[in-house]
């Protein structure tokens, strides 16, 4: 990905706070407390006995200079893929000598490579200004909040140290992982305006419709000159005009805030990206409404531009899905094109997704729904009782999705390890197969 | 060394210091010399706990101090060191036990040094207070700040170096 070199702002991001190692007011209730007493009470052994606490808080206390520490996060790329590993470098200075504990403290869709488990380092007594290097690997893809970096400073012996953020660590944009996806779904009715489906218009096309008698006004070039041979008059073919169709990609962000659900939310993602992609290519107008940890609404658009302004949100979605603090909220239906094929992309998880995609399906709008397999994901059931669980939970998605169908929203899973070419392959036949049914006298590619 | 075994150590001072204490005291400071070991022992998961810790250590060498017919303040001696070196033993451990390396090697030469300082500190005082004089608490205030300055700048020397 990108080589250039990112780097966030050098001042310190918020003032510096002061903290008491837990010995100082010890000390200093103790010695402090006991000279009282001694005097108070007029026995001397009591002074004695505070003494050395009071002498050990001075000595605690004694180098209070200002430590002003000051640096800069960059980052050897802010673009990586998802599983790379990317290379960071901290510079740090600070005034005197000192010992320095240095953090990354969110981390948020990385895990630290070097140093870990955690992107740390404790720095032993010395002068700045040092350079510390690090590396993450992108775990999730999304636009992530990496940083910032904490600096605790202590002059050496101290009983007093300073806490402060002192740089941001500039956002990682994390892109998914690109799935080989050559499929793609047919809209329900195409655009007039140039695409590679087909319309159930004639029009001009490369894609044969029907052979009709020839009618004044037909185009010479469009005369089959060997059928108008065989039957003694002039016919000519006709064909299906290419036309663009719209998509819209409902992608459920309901998962959950573990492990599992954070890798089952990347699987979605990577499908609507793969999804996108593919109906971008085929010139398509495609939009993104993601419902859950975040919101996203795009528009339903086509062209290179809405290509970068859906990885963008698709990001947004995944950075948002990587952050534990985000509240699950849901927004109202947003309004669709009537055209738009409606591809739901779900792992089933929350309850509001499928009343959507209900809805939109009995607006009118063709629909379907990508259901995202996190089977694999869950633990090995060790006990009768953890498979007796899996059971119900295999059970309740099958509910689910049989509801869905009943509804006429046809389903397909996308398993970790076929992908979603196969989803796709088979929704295309389901789609047709419910077509067929519904318009027995339309001819379908 | 690891936060665990700096804690196994503080824990080893802290019983040491108990013992002392209920050995000097007699039969009525067993209980509270295991309450400082229970303490002790706890600030050893707790950093927090220090705190409570220097307090019940400086009471227990105050209860026996202010003994009738207890034992002389130089006695004590180590009690009052075992105390310190408990304490700083317990903040060394606590910023040893972070999620990244550290090596603790600088702050426990410190916390020896901060412990002998404890020490020495209350022996010369205690020593001073003995001396004949103008005696009274006044005399003994004016030997532990003179000794606080000692140390303040004998310690400062060695920082500066």
């Amino acid at each position: 990905m990108s080589s250039a070199t990112v780097t966030a702002a050098a001042d310190p991001l918020v003032t510096g706070r002061r903290r008491a190692d837990p010995r100082l007011p010890a000390y200093l209730i103790a010695g402090l407390g006991a000279l009282v007493v001694a005097i108070a009470t007029g026995r001397p052994e009591l002074a004695a006995l505070g003494a050395p606490f009071v002498a050990l808080a001075a000595i605690g206390l004694l180098d209070r200079t200002p430590a002003r520490p000051r640096g800069a996060v960059s980052l050897a790329s802010e673009r990586v893929l998802e599983g790379d590993v990317v290379e960071g470098k901290v510079r740090l200075d600070w005034d005197g000598e000192a010992e320095v504990d240095v953090m990354l403290a969110r981390g948020l869709g990385v895990t630290a490579v070097d140093p870990a488990p955690v992107t740390g380092w404790s720095l032993p007594r010395g002068r700045g200004p040092v350079t510390l290097t690090f590396q993450l690997r992108a775990r999730a893809w999304g636009i992530h909040d990496v940083g910032p970096f904490w600096v605790r400073v202590r002059r050496p012996g101290g009983m007093l140290m300073l806490e402060q953020k002192l740089a941001s660590v500039p956002a990682l944009r994390v892109l998914p992982r690109s799935l080989r996806l050559n499929r793609i779904l047919k809209p329900s009715d195409p655009r007039a305006a140039a695409g590679m489906h087909l319309s159930r218009l004639r029009g001009q096309g490369t894609d044969f419709a029907e052979l009709r008698p020839y009618q004044p006004g037909d185009r010479l070039r469009g005369v089959s000159w060997a059928t108008s041979a065989r039957l003694g008059k002039p016919w000519v073919a006709v064909h299906h005009p290419e036309r663009t169709g719209t998509v819209l990609l409902l992608l459920d962000a309901f998962f959950g805030r573990d492990r599992t659900g954070a890798e089952a939310f990347a699987r979605a993602a990577r499908t609507a990206w793969a999804v996108a992609s593919v109906h971008l290519q085929a010139q398509d107008r495609v939009g993104l409404l993601s419902r859950g940890r975040t919101t996203a609404w795009l528009t339903p658009s086509g062209g290179r531009r809405a290509r970068w302004a859906l990885l963008d949100e698709l990001l947004a979605v995944g950075g948002a899905a990587e952050d534990p603090w985000r509240s699950e909220h849901r927004s109202g239906r947003v309004h669709v094109p009537a055209d738009a094929l409606i591809i739901g992309i779900t792992g089933l998880e929350g309850p509001w997704f499928l009343s959507d995609l209900l809805h939109y399906r009995r607006s009118g709008h063709t629909t379907v729904a990508l259901v995202i397999d996190r089977a694999d994901l869950l633990p090995a059931a060790q006990t009768s009782l953890e498979t007796a669980a899996r059971r119900i939970w295999l059970a309740r998605r099958d509910v689910e999705v049989h509801r869905l169908e009943r509804a006429g929203v046809q389903t397909a899973l996308v398993t970790n390890s076929e992908n979603v070419g196969p989803a796709i392959s088979a929704l295309r036949r389901r789609m047709k197969a419910s077509q067929h049914q519904a318009r027995p006298g339309v001819a379908l590619r | 060394m690891t936060a665990r075994r700096i804690a196994i150590i503080a824990s080893v001072v802290a019983t040491g210091t108990a013992v002392a204490a209920a050995l000097l005291g007699g039969q009525g400071f067993w209980f509270r010399a295991f309450l400082y070991f229970a303490i002790a022992a706890a600030a050893t998961v707790v950093p927090a706990l220090i705190v409570v810790q220097v307090i019940s250590g400086a009471l227990l060498a105050a209860g026996l101090l202010l003994m009738p017919d207890g034992p002389s303040s130089l006695v004590l001696l180590p009690v009052v060191a075992g105390v310190v070196a408990t304490a700083e033993l317990l903040g060394v451990a606590a910023r040893t036990r972070t999620s990244f390396g550290r090596d603790p090697g600088d702050d426990l030469r410190r916390a020896w040094i901060s412990a002998l300082i404890g020490g020495g500190v209350f022996g010369v005082v205690a020593l001073v207070a003995r001396f004949p004089g103008p005696g009274g608490p006044v005399a003994v205030v004016l030997a532990s700040a003179a000794c606080a300055a000692i140390a303040v700048l004998l310690v400062s020397g060695g920082e500066s170096e």
